[in-house]
């Protein structure tokens, strides 16, 4: 009796500490938020940095990418090839009336651009991963010393470093799968 | 100038509206002996009084112009319609002829029987400073009406709007804290009784209007120019490489030869490619030989070798011309020097169409590293980056020695400028979507981020081209009443189009 008690108490006690624990582990894994917000995994509401085709896709080097299929761009939001010269859809040289080829422009890593933009320096620190899509995304800051973020209010400490706050976010989609 | 005297028109058709029924109404209604009750009241009823009718101006004349714009107004031809307008109500205005059409109604009398009078006084001013919800005592309030919508200018509609407002609220607050005050009592008895005085302030908005319509009418460029034009027209298709010269203007049909169009508004075909204009002759291009000539008769009257020419430019004193896009040479007209380069780039780097006047040399230099525009003085070989942009390109200026017309094109749109050729302002002729388009700016499912900004309002995205048409504004020139631009356009089959688009200058 006493043992099928204290088996009954000690499965319920084991019950509570577990639901405690998953919860308290819960509300350490997952916020709630994170899929409040404008791309998958980011879960502050900083908002993006200015990239030439909306969402602050970059790649390896945090120069801009294209979204929804990761194809360069450059700060015009042109497609371009390897060469960095612009391309339509289907690959094909951007040309003038006469068939020759546009001029190519500047394809500036996205932090670098907004330091232009905004005239104070920037860097590109911290990041932090989740799964995002099937792969793995990394959120990366546009960090700076400037008291306020892109938003216009105050900005948050994030993933930044020595004493720089978030400015705006951009990510870099690896191809590693989740 | 412009701006200035559709402000007074505003400003003094507000005031004669203090002489409706409504007009009058207030002086009453706010008075401290009425519903204020005290002075105290009186002065914060004037005050939400004011407020409103600003509100009200701006809602009425800077909606107009919000109209105008989206119907796409400005230009020459809505100024001249505009200035026609302003003559009309001037010349209604100083014969005292009869408001007609009139709007017969008024402000809800109950309103300051029910309400806070501060409320009310707020009300009653958005109505009155509307305008047109109640009685109208001059054909300045139709003709700026008319005038906010032609020229479709927000923030001129904006002024009219705040003018009127302010015109509407002046006479109700300086009499409404003093009336039942023989100052005040004498006041409003002038008003009622002396028909002399809403009979000058009818003439007062009749020289208002005037001035209007002559500032409209005899600078409609002035007018147009007020504000950044957003429509350019088709000038010519299929066309690209234009270029003006007087009363000459030129262009390249492409996959064919140029083309001239004459004094007398003939246009022929050019015996060769990419046409230019300079010092009253036409030039054109036979493979590697430039040829010069009279636009009358295409007599040459000059001809230079140039292997590997591109585009040209020519002056009464040089001739330079483009090679492979990364090297311009330039040899004087009188050939007293050789042909020398006088810029040369690496590619992919390249240098854009040459323009000359006398020996100034302006081209783009663009790269992946580099967006700029460069000066040469082909006399002192003095050479100076006029425009740099990072993030953006420069591209294709003309200069006619004075001032400087170029395209600059970023992610968020492409702008043909008009500036100075040094240091100074510029003025944007017209402006469209960026060559790409770009996405929302959120994943799917989710929604763009408001916290932090003002108002909980997020900046407005750039507008987007439609989707699968990538359009470049590219080559440039530039008119004595207008500027000239090739727009590029590549559709979803692959193929490029080109079309010259002309802007008011």
């Amino acid at each position: 009796m006493s043992e099928s008690r204290r088996g009954f108490l000690a499965k319920v006690s084991g019950g509570l500490i577990a639901v405690a624990g998953a919860r308290t582990v819960g509300s350490l894994v997952a916020p709630g938020e994170a899929e409040a917000y404008h791309f998958c995994g980011h879960i502050y509401s900083t908002d993006s940095c200015p990239h030439p085709t909306g969402l602050p896709r970059i790649d390896s080097r945090g120069r801009p990418l294209r979204a929804r299929d990761g194809h360069r761009v450059d700060d015009l939001g042109r497609l371009v090839n390897v060469d960095g010269a612009p391309i339509d859809e289907d690959g094909e040289l951007l040309t003038d009336a006469e068939d020759q080829p546009l001029p190519p422009a500047s394809r500036t890593p996205l932090c670098e651009a907004v330091a232009e933009q905004f005239a104070f320096p920037t860097h590109t620190d911290g990041a932090w991963y989740r799964c995002c899509g099937g792969n793995v995304r990394k959120l990366v800051d546009c960090c700076s010393y400037n008291r306020r973020r892109i938003n216009g209010d105050r900005g948050l400490r994030g993933y930044c470093y020595r004493g720089r706050k978030v400015f705006c976010v951009m990510y870099f989609q690896t191809r590693v799968p989740c | 100038m412009l701006s200035a005297v559709l402000i007074a028109a505003a400003l003094a058709a507000g005031v004669t509206g203090a002489w409706s029924p409504c007009g009058f109404s207030m002086v009453e209604t706010l008075a401290p002996a009425g519903y204020a009750g005290r002075l105290r009241t009186t002065l914060q009823a004037c005050a939400t009084f004011t407020a409103g009718a600003l509100a009200g101006g701006v809602v009425t004349f800077g909606g107009l112009a919000l109209l105008g714009e989206a119907l796409g107004s400005g230009g020459t031809t809505a100024a001249a319609v505009a200035a026609v307008f302003a003559m009309l109500a001037a010349l209604g205005e100083a014969r005292g002829v009869r408001i007609a059409p009139q709007v017969r109604r008024q402000v809800p009398e109950s309103w300051r029987r029910v309400l806070p009078l501060p409320l009310a006084a707020g009300l009653y001013g958005v109505l009155l400073g509307l305008g047109f919800t109640t009685f109208i005592l001059t054909f300045a309030v139709w003709a700026l009406a008319a005038v906010s919508v032609t020229l479709g200018d927000p923030a001129l509609g904006v002024l009219i709007g705040l003018a009127f407002g302010a015109g509407r609220a002046l006479p109700v607050i300086a009499l409404a804290p003093v009336a039942g005050t023989d100052r005040g009592n004498a006041a409003h008895a002038a008003m009622a009784e002396r028909p002399a005085i809403l009979r000058g302030l009818r003439v007062a908005d009749a020289v208002a209007l005037a001035a209007c319509a002559l500032a409209i009418g005899v600078a409609p460029a002035n007018a147009a120019s007020a504000r950044a034009h957003t429509a350019a027209s088709i000038a010519l298709a299929p066309a690209s490489g234009p270029a003006s010269d007087g009363a000459l203007f030129a262009w390249q049909v492409p996959g064919q030869t140029g083309r001239l169009r004459r004094l007398d508004g003939s246009a022929v075909a050019l015996p060769g490619r990419d046409p230019t204009l300079g010092a009253g002759l036409v030039g054109w291009r036979e493979e590697a030989r430039l040829v010069l000539a009279e636009p009358g008769t295409l007599a040459p009257v000059d001809a230079f070798d140039a292997p590997g020419a591109g585009a040209f430019a020519f002056s009464a004193e040089w001739v330079v011309w483009l090679v492979n896009r990364t090297m311009l040479i330039a040899q004087p007209r009188n050939r007293s020097r050789p042909a020398r380069a006088v810029h040369a780039v690496q590619a992919p780097q390249q240098i854009g169409r040459p323009s000359l006047a006398g020996a100034t040399l302006v081209f783009h230099v663009a790269g992946r590293a580099v967006s700029q525009l460069v000066r040469v003085d082909l006399g002192s070989g003095a050479r100076r980056v006029l425009r740099r942009a990072s993030g953006a390109q420069l591209l294709n200026p003309t200069t006619d020695g004075r001032e400087l017309l170029y395209v600059r094109s970023s992610a968020t749109g492409q702008e043909l400028r008009l500036g100075a050729l040094g240091p100074g302002g510029e003025r944007l002729l017209y402006r469209t979507t960026p060559t790409a388009r770009r996405d929302t700016g959120v994943e799917k499912g989710r929604a763009r981020h408001r916290a932090g900004y003002p108002g909980a309002r997020a900046p407005r995205l750039a507008p987007r081209p439609r989707p699968g048409i990538t359009d470049t504004l590219w080559t440039t020139a530039l008119g004595e009443n207008a500027a000239y631009v090739t727009r590029l356009r590549r559709g979803q089959g692959g193929a490029t189009t080109a079309v010259v688009l002309r802007a008011e200058r």
